[in-house]
């Protein structure tokens, strides 16, 4: 298992398309994906659990992988969190 | 005791057997005669008895053939959105994909049917509500509220296909759909079927169901009020889309009336396809090239039949609106690439990425008023890596080919420099970088009235001008075309528009560069012989517009066009303009009298 703490970075927040990118990276690995925020855990591979985390930029949340493949999974997440989700 | 209840419902039912004649507008040209296919979206009983343990296996598996089904509807819809409306609309139905795939809901969901004995519809129904609760509870903004009806949406589709009830498997061969209105869904899905034609209760004439409906050349008259409450499934129905007149069980006489009236609409329109390939010169030898507007590939195959000689138009927003993103250069080099192959000879004109803000902001920050926002020219300009990117990949792929590049939405001189100094940035670093590229001729759309009124600085330092008449016409009425309280007011033919259609023709033609249309009035045959009049060089319209406006063009003289031109333009009212062009198109060809 791995975890990583991640900032929201883009203006929009994490609404339906960065809900949507990040729902199809995590699909690409065999891994498990949990995203907590304030103390709620909710799977990362269900597009409606992403987005009824409702996140608005500058929020904090812990990501969580699980599984053969959770390194490569976890770097590649990250990115596409710090990058904002290609929003900045 | 009992109360007497008026029995209202069995006195007012209708006669449903004798003629009916309904008065609504025409929405799109041409004649349908066929038999009704009453479109009704169904309300769904959900099948709430408990089950069998042993039946378990049975329900799951019919949830996941429900699955799959839906999924291949949904790409369906999505492909044909996305080739009859661009990205914009099919996004929302890439999402509804990646719902019905959610992994959450689909553990409840065999859950439900393994431990509570569910039947995979009530399963389906009871996960959904929860999911949808869930969403109303964290939902803040509008945004969120939008995605709960896709849920709904997604649980519908389901559960039809689990009752097997195919939304329109049933639709005959040849029947005209009668419904209370459609939706832009719905219309994608008819127009794959062989439907002859449309009416409907409600219904706008600027509406995608309208749009589409021209496209396709089907038949459609909205606006008739009740006409879904007075039809049943199989009647015959005449469709009159000249005179927006709808006539159901028709009498004998008017049926053979109707005949004779498609029989020589079949020969009006057949004419157009005479010659179709021949270039569009006028009978005084002036040519215009007849270009199509082209937003997804597939169409190109379509241009020969329909003898257009170049892409007037190629829109590439849906690059952005199908993913979300921008993709990088590479990748749009690559589609750049085959799309310039698949074009072959024909010459392209590729417009840069014209998105409108909130596309790119998504909604936290919602623009007072998007169309007079962020969007087009103004979102490149201010990320120029965005910019950049799209362009180099245009350039690289433009190597050998006939292509030619144009921004949207410029409003004034000094974005047209910003862009000069991008453009010579990017010559500068793929020469550095030895990356082969074309220096390709840039234009730019004049759609907002600021930069008609400094057309002739601008067209100094542009290659061409390509005139947007949808955007003009909103911007230089100040009607949003969208909003149906004042849709009416949005007329393309107003005195304004066509004053500084006119001034953008002769600023272009000052300094010696082509101008082009490529917005709607392009396929309104009305305004082509003014357009040849101010010396239009290329008209560009949807694929299946070019064979009449290139028959149109073939049989005028531009001298007469000039004289048309010079009289219409000091009209000072749109009833006018149109009466003139009206009355002097059925004067030079009577062959258009009655359907325009």
């Amino acid at each position: 298992m791995i975890e990583a703490d991640v900032q929201i970075k883009n203006n929009a927040g994490l609404h339906t398309r960065p809900a949507a990118a990040i729902v199809k990276m995590a699909s690409r690995y065999k891994s498990e994906f949990y995203i907590t925020k304030d103390g709620i855990e909710i799977n990362g591979k269900s597009i409606i659990g992403v987005m009824t985390l409702a996140a608005e930029k500058g929020s904090w949340m812990k990501l969580t992988f699980d599984g053969a493949d959770e390194e490569q999974a976890i770097s590649e997440m990250k990115e596409l969190f710090e990058n904002g989700f290609g929003e900045l | 005791m009992i109360t007497d209840k008026p029995v209202l419902a069995h006195n007012k039912e209708p006669e449903l057997t004798q003629e009916i004649r309904l008065k609504g507008a025409p929405a799109s040209r041409g004649y349908a005669i066929g038999p009704a296919f009453l479109f009704k979206r169904d309300i769904i009983n959900i099948d709430y008895r408990t089950i069998a343990p042993e039946e378990a296996e049975e329900e799951k598996d019919k949830f996941r053939k429900s699955i799959e089904q839906s999924n291949k509807e949904l790409i369906k819809i999505s492909t044909i959105t996305h080739q009859k409306l661009g990205e914009e609309f099919s996004a929302i139905f890439d999402a509804q994909i990646m719902m019905l795939f959610d992994p959450e809901i689909t553990k409840i969901i065999i859950r439900e049917i393994e431990q509570s004995n569910f039947t995979a519809e009530a399963a389906t129904d009871k996960a959904f509500n929860q999911q949808i609760e869930l969403l109303k509870a964290a939902a803040t903004d509008s945004y969120l509220a939008q995605r709960i009806t896709d849920l709904e949406d997604v649980k519908f589709r389901i559960i039809r296909n689990l009752q097997r009830g195919k939304l329109l498997s049933h639709v005959e061969d040849s029947s005209v759909i009668v419904a209370d209105n459609l939706t832009p869904a719905d219309m994608i899905l008819f127009s794959r079927q062989n439907i002859v034609g449309i009416v409907l209760d409600f219904g706008g004439l600027t509406s995608h169901v309208a749009l589409i409906a021209r496209s396709l050349n089907i038949p459609l008259v909205i606006g008739l009020h009740k006409i879904s409450g007075v039809v049943k499934n199989g009647d015959e129905v005449i469709v009159d889309g000249i005179d927006g007149i709808a006539i159901a069980r028709p009498a004998p006489n008017i049926l053979e009336k109707y005949h004779k009236k498609m029989e020589k609409f079949r020969k009006f329109i057949s004419i157009f396809e005479n010659d179709i390939n021949e270039p569009a010169i006028t009978l005084d030898g002036k040519r215009i090239n007849v270009l199509a507007n082209i937003e997804f590939r597939d169409e190109i195959g379509d241009m020969g039949i329909c003898g257009a000689e170049g892409i007037g138009l190629y829109r590439t927003e849906h690059l952005f609106l199908s993913r979300g993103y921008f993709p990088s250069e590479d990748h749009q080099f690559k589609y750049y690439s085959s799309l310039f192959d698949l074009a072959q000879a024909w010459p392209v004109t590729i417009r840069a990425f014209d998105v409108g803000g909130d596309k790119v902001l998504e909604s936290s920050f919602h623009e007072m008023n998007p169309f007079l926002g962020w969007r087009g020219i103004r979102i490149m300009l201010d990320r120029p890596d965005i910019f950049k990117n799209q362009i180099r990949a245009i350039l690289r792929a433009s190597v050998g080919k006939n292509v030619k590049l144009m921004f949207p939405m410029i409003h004034n001189l000094t974005q047209v420099h910003q862009i000069k100094e991008l453009m010579e940035e990017i010559y500068t670093e793929l020469d550095k970088k030895d990356i082969p590229y074309k220096k390709i001729p840039v234009g730019v759309m004049i759609e907002v009235p600021s930069a008609v009124m400094v057309s002739e600085e601008i067209a100094r330092e542009v290659a061409f001008f390509s005139i947007g008449t949808n955007d003009l016409t909103q911007y230089t009425l100040a009607v949003d075309r969208g909003n149906d309280i004042i849709s009416s007011l949005y007329k393309e033919l107003e005195p304004a528009v066509i004053r500084l259609i006119d001034k953008t023709i002769q600023s272009g033609h000052l300094s010696n560069i082509p101008v082009s249309i490529c917005g709607e009035l392009g396929s309104n045959i009305l305004a082509t012989p003014l357009l040849i009049g101010m010396g239009i060089d290329d008209i560009s319209v949807v694929i299946r517009r070019v064979p009449e406006v290139k028959y149109i063009i073939k049989n005028l003289r531009e001298s007469d066009c000039v004289k048309l031109k010079n009289e219409v333009l000091k009209l000072g009212t749109v009833a006018e303009v149109e009466a003139r062009l009206k009355s002097w198109l059925t004067e030079h060809m009577p062959q258009f009298s009655g359907y325009i």
